[in-house]
């Protein structure tokens, strides 16, 4: 106990649990998070995976027209059944997640990385930066996500790409707001305070120590993201705004189903709905799962 | 203390400090010096500026009127360059009131000291890096096992531990200690308490002590600064402060402190009266 | 094993449940035997571990020890408060009924009439979005009292714990109240249902020194008016000791030592009391400087065999590291130390 003995007042070196985890006790953890969250993971994982590996599933070409097997139910031949023009709905809903979790992707992306950029910006260097950035996102929150994208079909054709780029920028304020928020409550924490006491520049505070630990919440709520921009431009598609006819899309093949349905044949229709769903749903779980994990981890 | 004119060595040097939020003066013309290796505690209640004056000196706030020098250095406007920014932060370095909240919850102890050494002296190899490293770690009382951990493993004693390495870790002259110890349970702030005065000891830095506690004050400074509502109401040797205090305040403040013959009622009637004539 | 030795003190304990409020000697609180513990993987030992308390009518008692002791805990279970998933054994008794066996009605009836709690913070503990008089009667309304005579009540009570313009004070909102004058507030509401037991969980650690020494004096001064019970839990043993007529002092979940307050100071029985007293800085001139304690608190994660301080502890024999000591009674003190007769404190 004596004060020129600093051994003596070090902290007793009792028995910490493990420093470093290995990947199994990263998988526990998550499913820590509850059953419902590791189902929402495991669809998301599922749905992935049969996207990529749609060339090598797909029992069919998706485009492949047989006219003979018009909206045929299912059976061992084509296990969701035939469309109207007898192609194969289970070759088509693959390659159809595939174009569903591209679009999507690139929204959430973009928007996630443009949105960090301009809300960290706007936080950190506050005064007439952050008035500029703030009102130009305000104007952009006027545009409506849907008017902007059909704003973008007359300017540059239907197809992906216009309505993918409207979204990429109707979807940026909303993470531009969000990362602003936190940026500015986070920043004025010690830890960060006390790396501008240490003489860091802005720019690698930022980027090394306040966007990383942003980051967990911002993609909680990129998760929810995905799954409102899925839905959306599967319903520009739906519209014959986004993808169109011929190629295999959850929201073209919806809007394709809605013959068959007035004849009683509810599969075309009614498997690229479901998979909708399920996908907004399990993306939806999954944000609220993560938001979650990071609410506990603050204490 | 602050107004002899000798040359008596003089490490920080504060002068006129001012700052304004709004209408109010939460720092009002406070001024102190600090000897190279010395002392000084800054003493206050909640509003009394104590935590102003504290960042202004590392310039987390900019004053509004005043200077404050270390060595000779004027620091009181902003850095404009790199090079001034790091000579900047190796004249003062802070340790924060919070131990949960001043680390960065994703970096290794190890990884948040060594990182401050590739800042602050990039010449330096791995190896000397490493070297000095250990003995930052040595300093403070930490092991290899609390090097590789994250802040979340370890305890609040333990994380102040590692906040002390780190701003030692920059080489200052002076070193702030904004309550440091307040959030830590006696027996931990005994011990930081008791390695803090080693430090001093055996490095000669500075220690700019800001606390609301008289009690740990008196332990580890050599001088005192009593601040109320942004101005300094005394100042001097602390074991004289503390043992004839002149103002009212500060004898206010010293009757606060609970122990024996503690008179709660004749406190608030002093208090009271204290606070008539402003109100 | 620890809890079913109990102390002596506890003897006079009624028996069972068939004495009422009947008895003068019932005490106003009683625990006995407090064992409370989280699930398996939350924590290795227990949070409380055979706590033995009791609080006579109009007695201070602190309850006195360094964060994750248990403290906390300890106080809010005698308003039922259990932590999420904890399992207790043990009594909890107000006025002679346990708590922890009481319905929902029964707890009710405790919160809103026996026993009322004041907080760290102030902030926390009042809604942000009601006025000051809202907050003070709703207590009272509850109870049947009519509006009017409530209000004329909260009045009385904001007089008594001394505010300013206390007409004027029902109509303001919290955030229009300093931290210390929240609290006194706070305490005014604690008040207002003449409660038998007051629990004050470091009820002035987020105040000012200045500020703190008033609500002190405000809780003393309508205590000894009302006669009122109080549990004053605390990590500043000398501010227990300025106030308390007894001191609990807490280490690990467990009771390590009770006395009378002046005794406590003059001749601490446990290590951890003594080490306690010897790491707070003094403001005396002549004071020594703080001790440190080696070592840090035993978290939830670590389940010593023995005597839970054995490895901070100067005094610490073999035996302390494997066998854990009892809560041994002595005339009015009690110590839980396997040393304590061996005058190695001396």
């Amino acid at each position: 106990m004596s004060a020129s003995a600093p051994a003596s007042v070090k902290d007793a070196s009792t028995p910490t649990p493990p420093l470093r985890r290995g990947a199994p006790a990263r998988i526990r953890k998550l499913a820590a998070q509850g059953p419902l969250f590791t189902a929402a993971v495991l669809v998301l994982v599922l749905l992935v995976l049969l996207a990529v590996c749609a060339p090598l599933l797909a029992p069919y070409e998706p485009d492949a027209i047989d006219l003979k097997n018009s909206l045929a139910g299912t059976g061992p031949d084509h296990w969701l059944g035939t469309d109207q023009s007898g192609r194969d709905i289970l070759s088509r809903m693959l390659y159809g997640a595939r174009t569903g979790l591209l679009g999507p992707l690139a929204v959430v992306g973009v928007s996630t990385v443009l949105g960090i950029a301009m809300g960290v910006v706007a936080a950190w260097r506050g005064g007439w930066v952050d008035s500029l950035l703030s009102r130009s996102m305000d104007l952009l929150f006027a545009f409506p996500a849907m008017l902007l994208a059909i704003l973008c079909v007359a300017v540059f054709g239907a197809g992906l790409t216009a309505p993918v780029i409207a979204m990429m920028i109707a979807y940026t304020p909303y993470v531009g707001r969000l990362v602003r928020s936190i940026a500015r409550q986070e920043q004025t924490r010690p830890y960060i305070e006390s790396y501008r006491v240490q003489g860091w520049s802005g720019w690698s505070i930022c980027t090394r120590h306040l966007i990383p630990n942003i980051t967990p919440t911002v993609l909680a709520q990129s998760a929810i993201n995905f799954g409102y921009a899925l839905m959306e431009l599967a319903g520009l598609s739906y519209l014959g705004f986004g993808v169109q006819a011929p190629t295999a899309d959850w929201g073209v093949m919806v809007s394709e189903g809605q013959n068959p349905l007035l004849k009683d044949v509810m599969l075309p229709a009614l498997a690229p709905a479901t998979a909708i769903v399920i996908a907004v749903v399990a993306f939806g779980i999954v944000g609220e799962g993560l938001a979650d994990r990071v609410s506990k981890r603050e204490r | 203390m602050s107004t002899s004119t000798e040359p008596t060595p003089v490490a920080l040097e504060v002068r006129g400090l001012c700052r304004t939020f709004g209408d109010h003066k939460a720092v009002d013309d406070v001024g102190f010096t600090l000897p190279p290796g010395g002392s000084l505690g800054i003493v206050g209640e909640s509003g009394s500026g104590k935590t102003t004056t504290a960042r202004m000196l590392v310039g987390l706030e900019t004053p509004d009127a005043g200077s404050i020098t270390v060595d000779g250095h004027e620091r009181a406007h902003r850095p404009r360059t790199r090079a001034e920014r790091l000579a900047r932060a190796r004249e003062i370095q802070m340790v924060f009131q919070d131990p949960y909240l001043s680390l960065d919850p994703r970096i290794t102890v190890h990884d948040s000291i060594d990182e401050v050494l590739r800042l602050h002296a990039p010449e330096a190899d791995r190896p000397g890096r490493a070297a000095r490293l250990a003995e930052l770690l040595d300093q403070v009382g930490l092991g290899t096992r609390e090097a590789g951990a994250l802040p979340r493993r370890l305890s609040g004693g333990q994380r102040q531990r590692v906040a002390i390495a780190r701003a030692l870790a920059a080489s200052p002259r002076v070193l702030i200690l904004d309550e440091a110890v307040a959030a830590l349970d006696v027996s931990i702030q005994a011990q930081i308490l008791d390695l803090l005065a080693r430090i001093r000891r055996e490095q000669g830095i500075g220690y700019l002590f800001v606390s609301h506690d008289l009690a740990v004050v008196r332990h580890i400074t050599d001088d005192v600064v009593v601040l109320r509502n942004g101005r300094i109401v005394e100042s001097g040797r602390t074991a004289d402060v503390l043992s004839a205090p002149q103002h009212p305040y500060t004898r206010l403040l010293i009757d606060s402190v609970p122990g024996v013959g503690w008179d709660p009622e004749r406190i608030a009637e002093n208090r009271r009266a204290l606070a008539a004539p402003e109100a | 094993m620890f809890d079913k030795t109990t102390a002596g003190d506890t003897e006079a304990r009624p028996a069972t449940s068939g004495t009422d409020t009947a008895g003068r000697d019932v005490p106003l609180l009683d625990i006995a035997g407090l064992t409370l513990r989280l699930p398996d993987h939350a924590a290795a030992r227990p949070i409380l571990d055979g706590v033995d308390l009791r609080v006579d009518r109009g007695e201070t008692v602190g309850l006195v020890g360094e964060s994750g002791s248990g403290k906390s805990v300890a106080c809010r279970t005698v308003l039922g408060l259990l932590p999420k998933g904890a399992r207790a054994e043990g009594t909890v008794r107000v006025e002679g009924t346990d708590v922890l066996a009481m319905g929902a009605a029964g707890l009710r009836d405790v919160r809103r009439n026996k026993v009322a709690m004041v907080f760290q913070d102030p902030r926390a503990s009042v809604n942000p979005m009601r006025r000051v008089g809202d907050f003070l009667t709703e207590g009272l309304r509850v109870r049947g009292v009519p509006k009017e005579q409530a209000l004329a009540r909260a009045q009385e009570l904001l007089t008594e714990v001394g505010i300013r313009d206390p007409h004027g004070a029902l109509r303001r909102f919290p955030h229009q109240f300093s931290g210390g004058m929240l609290q006194r507030v706070v305490i005014a509401a604690a008040l207002s249902g003449d409660p038998a037991l007051l629990l004050a969980d470091e009820p002035t650690t987020a105040l000012d020194v200045t500020t703190q020494a008033e609500v002190v004096g405000i809780l003393r001064r309508l205590q000894h008016r009302h006669g009122t019970g109080m549990l004053f839990v605390t990590h500043d043993l000398e501010l227990a000791a300025a106030i308390c007529d007894r001191i609990y002092v807490m280490y690990a979940g467990r009771i390590v030592e009770s006395q009378p307050v002046a005794d406590l100071f003059a001749r601490p029985r446990h290590p951890y009391t003594a080490a306690l007293l010897a790491s707070t800085p003094r403001l005396e001139a002549d004071a020594a400087a703080p001790q440190p304690i080696p070592g840090r608190p035993v978290s939830l994660a670590e389940a010593p065999p023995g005597c839970a301080f054995a490895a901070r502890c100067a005094f610490a024999i073999e035996r302390c590291r494997s066998e854990a000591p009892a809560l041994v009674s002595d005339g009015p003190a009690a110590v839980a130390c396997l040393r304590a007769d061996e005058g190695i404190l001396q």
